[in-house]
């Protein structure tokens, strides 16, 4: 007679098996997801502060040409 | 909150002489008892010539070896361990002395002195640094650190409109006995956020940098969540205050570097007093509450040998939303300060000479991952107008002595800049910069995607495609999949095992065309490793 803790592990591979594999996968899936979206915040501050160290002087030298490309920006956004 | 070790009893228990492997001191370390008379918890002070160099646990510093212990020397004190010192091993609470003797160390005579570049004795702090600590600075010399934190928390919260506090070390010692810890090494405050999105916090940190450097303060940023100041002293020497980020997020609290726990808002706020060295500061209004959730609940037991614990979940939470610009540089800023780097080839890279054959005579190169600027210094050497850079600071100033003691004998010095693909203000800036200077630029980069971690790859595209729009090709040397598992010349750390296939893809997803491509080994042999490479040129679009 096989040992009661292997049937169990088989009846569990057999039932359980692929359930757990897929919450496996979507845990792993989710941690991914987890971490891009933590470090978002750190690159997107990074960026809006290259936008706005650029927007101000740019402001500063040519404000209808600026106006201009705002204008333009905000259409295609 | 974090993990403390368990108690146990002393070591040793009474005596040292009933015990059957005696403590003794050489080059690898310091021989302790077996695990079984040892408190693996106890700290225990190692002093040279009656000053304390380092303290330890058994449980976190130690190995079995034989049937004792060894307690191996930390490469930052291993490295200045040459000559002879009275060493004293003693347990730092109380007890027996362990070991008392003359050690020679290496092989001079002279005596060892453990000092800086002004006389100062040093010791090793928490964080692993031989820094001249408290217990080595007289009444006026630990006064004008800590007048200077409170000069530093006086702006933050005048000029930058934060709630700001004493925290970590400083505090300790505050509610303790009113003076700084003896074996820490800075002040540290911290302020509270009024946000709780960590995007608002990073704001809000970049904010109060801006108004620092504003005022003449030095800044340098240490995350997204903290960054350090630094105060000129007197004395001539300047003190770095580091300044954390606390928040609430969730239903937790947090303060940079990795505390993550259970404490009600109202255990910081409103804010109480403390003193510390006769200067009066801002408090967490249950100092008490904030001390167990700092250090656990044996704050009160002086522990110089004091680790934070930290569970890696809450690590990986923290340096995922404030150190997305440091992955991997604990590694090479530990790389760069140790024995390892006298490893690494003083000559140039074959990779360097098959650039060398592809590009114009004379042509703009900048080099990214120059680590100690062998390659740079070589190409340099053909003609090449080089800068190279590194995002690891001991790397750079590394390679920086390297070019001065070049420019000396009359050789073309290199200029190392700080470029971090990680960083997408510096990958901007710095490829903004670049792009702007007139005639084609080319990027050498060796070994660099290995070093990346995959999420800073799109940095690197970006950079790389800025740097090419007026013509100039990017060159690349990785190892590629095919190693992964293979025993390498520097040991296990972690690396990426990039697919060429894969690398192509996205360069081509930036704009970029792989011209030419060879794989194979015998391109990067070093001392028994010879990994399977992949080198590529690639032109961008203009």
């Amino acid at each position: 007679m096989r040992p009661i803790k292997e049937t169990a592990r088989n009846m569990l591979d057999r039932f359980a098996g692929p359930r757990l594999a897929e919450l496996e996968r979507q845990v792993a899936d989710l941690q991914v997801a987890a971490e891009e979206s933590r470090r978002l915040n750190e690159r997107l501050s990074d960026v809006l502060d290259v936008v706005v160290e650029l927007l101000v002087p740019a402001v500063d030298r040519d404000d209808e040409r600026l106006k201009k490309a705002l204008g333009r920006l905000g259409k295609t956004v | 909150m974090p993990a403390r070790r368990s108690s146990s009893p002393c070591w040793p228990p009474g005596s040292g002489s009933d015990l059957t492997h005696p403590t003794y001191v050489d080059d690898r370390g310091i021989h302790a008892p077996g695990p079984a008379e040892v408190a693996d918890n106890e700290p225990i002070d190692i002093l040279f010539g009656g000053n304390r160099v380092w303290s330890f646990t058994t449980g976190h510093d130690g190995r079995a070896e034989g049937s004792g212990m060894l307690v191996a020397w930390p490469a930052p004190l291993k490295v200045r361990l040459d000559g002879v010192a009275q060493v004293t091993v003693v347990p730092h609470n109380g007890g027996d002395t362990l070991f008392v003797g003359s050690v020679r160390f290496g092989s001079s005579d002279k005596e060892l002195e453990l000092v800086d570049d002004v006389g100062h004795p040093l010791s090793l702090d928490k964080g692993g640094r031989l820094q001249r600590t408290f217990d080595r600075m007289d009444e006026a010399a630990r006064l004008e650190l800590v007048e200077a934190a409170r000069r530093v928390l006086d702006d933050l919260t005048q000029k930058c409109g934060l709630d700001a506090y004493l925290a970590y070390g400083g505090l300790l010692g505050a509610v303790r006995d009113g003076k700084m810890i003896g074996h820490d090494s800075d002040a540290d405050v911290a302020w509270i956020s009024r946000h709780t999105h960590p995007f608002d916090i990073v704001r809000e940190a970049r904010a109060a940098e801006r108004t620092l450097r504003g005022l003449g303060w030095s800044v340098v940023r240490m995350s997204a969540a903290n960054f350090k100041v630094w105060v000129p002293l007197p004395t001539g020497k300047r003190a770095g205050v580091d300044v954390f980020g606390s928040f609430h997020i969730g239903d937790h609290f947090h303060i940079t570097g990795s505390l993550r726990g259970v404490l009600p808002r109202e255990a910081v706020l409103p804010f109480g007093t403390v003193t510390l060295e006769g200067v009066e500061f801002p408090a967490p209004a249950d100092v008490e509450a904030f001390l167990a959730y700092t250090y656990g609940p044996s704050w009160r037991v002086p522990d110089p040998a004091f680790h934070f614990e930290h569970p890696p979940e809450n690590t990986r939470m923290m340096s995922q939303w404030w150190r997305g610009t440091r992955t991997r540089l604990a590694h090479w800023q530990a790389f760069y300060t140790s024995g390892d780097v006298k490893r690494v080839p003083s000559g140039p890279s074959l990779f360097a000479s098959w650039v060398a054959g592809r590009i114009e005579p004379g042509s703009r190169v900048v080099e990214l991952g120059s680590g100690t600027g062998r390659d740079a210094y070589w190409l340099a050497d053909q003609g090449f107008a080089v800068t190279g850079s590194d995002y690891c600071g001991a790397a750079r100033k590394l390679a920086r002595a390297g070019s001065a003691r070049r420019r000396k004998q009359g050789k073309r010095s290199v200029q190392f800049k700080g470029i971090n693909m990680e960083s997408q203000y510096n990958v901007l800036t710095n490829g903004a910069r670049l792009a702007h200077e007139p005639g084609p630029k080319h990027v050498y980069a060796r070994l660099l995607v290995d070093a990346l971690a995959r999420p800073a790859r799109p940095g690197l595209w970006r950079f790389c495609s800025m740097a090419g729009r007026s013509g100039g090709h990017t060159f690349l040397e990785f190892r590629t999949a095919a190693n992964r598992g293979r025993p390498t010349f520097f040991g296990p750390h972690a690396r990426t095992y990039a697919d060429p296939d894969e690398i192509a893809a996205e360069i081509a997803s930036y704009g970029g065309r792989v011209i030419d491509r060879v794989e194979g080994t015998d391109l990067a042999p070093l001392g028994k490793e010879n990994p399977v490479i992949c080198r590529m040129e690639v032109s961008w679009t203009r």
